[in-house]
């Protein structure tokens, strides 16, 4: 087995805990976290077009990662451009830093750049996810990475490649709000629950990664720099910090995020985007934090109290 | 208004020397003036065969007046009317139209008139009674009888009222008149086709043997509408195949005679 | 706003200018003959059907005066809604966009190329309204609802997909989905072709009234020569790419001077 798949390979270390940078641990034969710097180079002029043009998606030469399409190459390919000796980085999949990729994920950058990393998003400096934003506030000087499937959100409705692009260079996005208007239509209300459309800085139509739409309101005015990275699709895009991000809706069916009638069996929160857990085979459940460090740090205050 | 280098046959001579004479007194009075009229119709189809149908005809037409085109078949009394209406078009000559458009009256000369100007014309000055009823589908006797009225702005409940009125005195039963006439006799067609061409009271009016296939009592309110329309000031042209209608109603006559010889 | 209220002011305060204004209008296909050497003016309120055979080009025509093609030859000026004169061939892709989807309109001659199909009849309609800004969907319903009853569809089908509905039937809302915006100029290419002969009636008093309701300029290309003596007021004769004649409908059908023309005319099946 090459050197790369044993970087996330099963070795049972999980840094559970914060671990400081030592560059006696990073491997061998391999550059500053993993990819070479004119590579590095070219990630980051596509960011800098990215920011100057919020929610536009720029292409950029994806590299072969040492991990399948569909994993988060993307994701994994902005922070390895932005990430520095100094940097401490948080990764979360699902809001969680313990599940399997958040784990290797972490590993990958512990061993090829050296950083410390965290699961405290107040303590981070790079945070990549998928799929989730973390519940606590960000804050300036943050970098948040998205890992992005499908950064076209037009897709659907229009598969062919130019025709989207003359649709977005033309502003034209009447398409997405029939297809909202469909919505109501079948269901009585938008039905779109994740990857929720958002127009970004009043121009661009964009795909905010497929987070809950209960994370969209975070996205605007965000005081991080928000990055996406598709790896399969080859496109990055950005909101830079204090961006205005608005959720597509009607007027008479404005947008509205998920609520729950439960709260967190473990820490009580009633504010976070709870994840229901089966317990049993009776079908017993109970509602969870999908946020690991904001429930864990809310239990530990409760404990403390 | 002489009439070129033509030889004038007996008849037109007549006629229009009673022009003449009317002219010096009542010039304010002409509302169509026909000058020099040719017409040929060249059939591409039978090898360009050209048949002459109008060989320098003359017609002036005064308010109030009705004048009877006369002559046998084929001596181009319908080609006549349809020149004087636009839809055929002339080889040379003038057809001059007193338009009113509502901001002012001016002439019009149809042989040179742009498409728009002479659909501007037949709205409000030049009417048309055809032989036929054009069958538009679906749209009911009465509303076909009011659509000149609505078109130059009536109200659509006195529109239906004065073609009510119409209808009636022509003897088209009630039980038709939210009917499309598609199916209904050809008297009927021919009478809902006067009603229609009557109701706005055009300024200048063209009748094409609107009597036929009416019986005598039908008749007789069709020569009653014609002097009506005379009395309130129209200026009319007609043929008239019916000799006792054509005495009724004409004032004076215009007789014409097949074109011998190809004009060109 | 009532929907007829722009219609209304305009056949009140008729402009006094053409339309459109063309002016030797060429576009040739390689060596071949598109079309050549077309020049009319189009006035607010008027109805042209430009009528021929296969190979006339007159769909050619039509697709060059509604932008679809580059033309070769000859300008295109449109005045628009402020009463300036445009030049069409100098407009740049955004307008020509927004152009051919608020004061234009193009009713296809398959309406199942006019509308999306995987779109409620609603959303068809609602389609250019949302484009435009549209943001209320009650609104947006309702309006669309509004426009079926104008086209004599049944508004509570306002949900159903068009597939639902008969050719006839969708070649009327692909004719609400085109009026919605309250168009000046419409083009229409072959709207009668392939339906059941009732049908074509219907369809066509349909576009008769509400060309002189909305006080609509129409260009309509048709090879039935039935259409264009029921709803245009001029005729244009095309032959092998040109012009042979063109006048008042009924003078260029009742007196035709071209041989072409008098073809056309005889050839009609008597019914």
């Amino acid at each position: 087995m090459s050197d790369a798949a044993d970087l996330l390979n099963t070795s049972r270390d999980t840094a559970q805990t914060p671990s400081p940078a030592s560059s006696t641990a990073t491997v061998e034969g391999y550059n500053f976290a993993f990819l070479d710097e004119q590579t590095k180079r070219m990630i980051r002029r596509s960011l800098l077009k990215a920011v100057a043009i919020p929610g536009y998606q720029v292409p950029f030469g994806s590299r072969e990662m040492p991990l399948p399409y569909g994993w988060g190459t993307g994701g994994i390919q902005v922070s390895a451009a932005v990430i520095g000796a100094n940097d401490t980085l948080k990764v979360i999949d699902q809001g969680a830093d313990d599940t399997t990729n958040a784990v290797n994920i972490r590993r990958f950058f512990a061993r090829t750049a050296g950083v410390a990393t965290t699961t405290k998003t107040s303590d981070a400096t790079v945070i990549q996810t998928r799929h989730r934003i973390p519940e606590a506030a960000l804050h300036e000087g943050q970098i948040m990475v998205y890992q992005v499937p499908m950064p076209e959100p037009l897709f659907r409705l229009e598969p062919r490649i130019v025709e989207s692009r003359k649709l977005h260079a033309l502003g034209e996005y009447g398409l997405m709000r029939v297809r909202l208007y469909e919505d109501i239509v079948r269901h009585g209300a938008i039905a779109t629950t994740y990857d929720y459309p958002v127009i970004v800085n009043g121009r661009y139509l964009t795909s905010p990664s497929p987070i809950p739409k209960f994370d969209n309101p975070k996205l605007h005015m965000n005081p991080a720099l928000q990055l996406f990275g598709a790896g399969r699709e080859r496109r990055l895009y950005a909101i830079p910090p204090y961006t205005p991000v608005e959720s597509l809706d009607f007027d008479d069916h404005p947008f509205e995020i998920q609520k729950w009638d439960a709260h967190c069996a473990l820490c009580g929160a009633t504010d976070s985007f709870l994840d229901e857990v089966i317990t049993d085979d009776a079908g017993t459940r109970m509602y969870v934090c999908s946020d690991s460090d904001y429930c864990g740090s809310r239990t530990a205050t409760k404990e403390v109290a | 208004m002489n009439s070129g280098t033509n030889l004038p046959t007996p008849a037109h001579t007549a006629t229009r020397r009673q022009e003449s004479v009317a002219l010096a007194t009542r010039e304010h009075d002409v509302m169509l003036r026909a000058q020099g009229l040719h017409k040929t119709f060249r059939l591409h189809a039978q090898g360009g065969a050209a048949i002459p149908a109008l060989d320098g005809v003359d017609l002036t037409v005064r308010r109030g007046e009705c004048v009877a085109l006369v002559g046998p078949s084929g001596s181009g009394k319908s080609t006549l009317l349809r020149c004087l209406y636009g839809n055929y078009l002339v080889g040379e000559g003038r057809i001059e139209i007193r338009h009113d458009d509502g901001h002012a009256a001016r002439w019009v000369d149809l042989t040179t008139a742009s498409a728009r100007e002479v659909l501007s014309v037949r709205r409000t000055t030049l009417g048309y009674v055809s032989q036929f009823l054009r069958v538009i589908p679906r749209v009911s006797t009465l509303d076909i009888v009011a659509e000149p009225l609505r078109r130059l702005g009536y109200d659509d409940g006195d529109a239906a009222g004065r073609a009510r009125d119409l209808l009636d005195r022509l003897n088209i039963p009630e039980r038709l008149w939210s009917l499309a006439p598609a199916t209904f006799s050809g008297g009927e067609q021919q009478r809902i086709n006067i009603a229609r061409g009557l109701i706005a009271a055009a300024p200048v009016l063209l009748l094409d043997e609107p009597t036929a296939s009416l019986d005598a009592q039908n008749r007789a309110v069709v020569a009653q509408l014609i002097a009506e329309a005379r009395t309130a000031g129209s200026a009319i042209v007609g043929i008239f195949h019916d000799e006792a209608t054509r005495d009724e109603v004409a004032s004076r006559t215009l007789t014409m005679r097949p074109v011998l010889r190809p004009a060109h | 706003m009532n929907a007829l209220s722009n219609a209304a002011l305009r056949a009140v305060q008729p402009m006094d200018e053409p339309l459109l204004r063309v002016a030797g209008l060429s576009k040739h296909y390689g060596d071949r003959i598109g079309c050549t050497d077309v020049t009319f003016d189009l006035w607010p309120g008027e109805v042209v059907c430009v009528v021929g055979e296969s190979g006339s080009g007159k769909s050619t025509l039509l697709n060059a005066l509604a932008l679809r093609h580059e033309i070769d030859a000859g300008t295109l000026h449109y005045r628009g809604t402020d009463g300036t004169l445009h030049n069409l061939s100098t407009l740049d892709e955004a307008h020509k966009r927004r152009l051919l989807r608020t004061e234009w309109g193009f009713v296809e001659q398959n309406p199942r190329d006019g509308l999306r199909m995987n779109v409620s009849a609603g959303g068809n309609i609602g389609d250019r309204l949302m484009a435009v800004g549209a943001r209320h969907f009650g609104d947006i319903r309702s309006k669309a609802r509004h426009w079926m009853a104008q086209v004599e569809l049944d508004p509570a089908r306002v949900d159903d997909m068009p597939g639902a509905f008969s050719g006839g039937m969708q070649q009327r809302l692909q004719i609400a989905r085109n009026l919605v915006t309250e168009p000046r100029l419409v083009f229409m290419d072959e709207p009668t072709a392939g339906l059941d002969v009732s049908v074509q009636a219907r369809l066509l008093d349909l576009l008769r009234s509400l060309v002189e309701r909305l006080h609509l300029a129409a260009i309509i290309v048709t090879h039935d020569i039935g259409v264009a003596r029921l709803i245009a007021h001029r005729l244009i004769v095309m032959q092998a790419g040109r012009v042979v004649e063109a006048g008042l409908t009924d003078q260029v059908l009742d007196d035709p001077q071209h041989p072409y023309t008098q073809l056309l005319v005889s050839s009609v099946l008597p019914v």
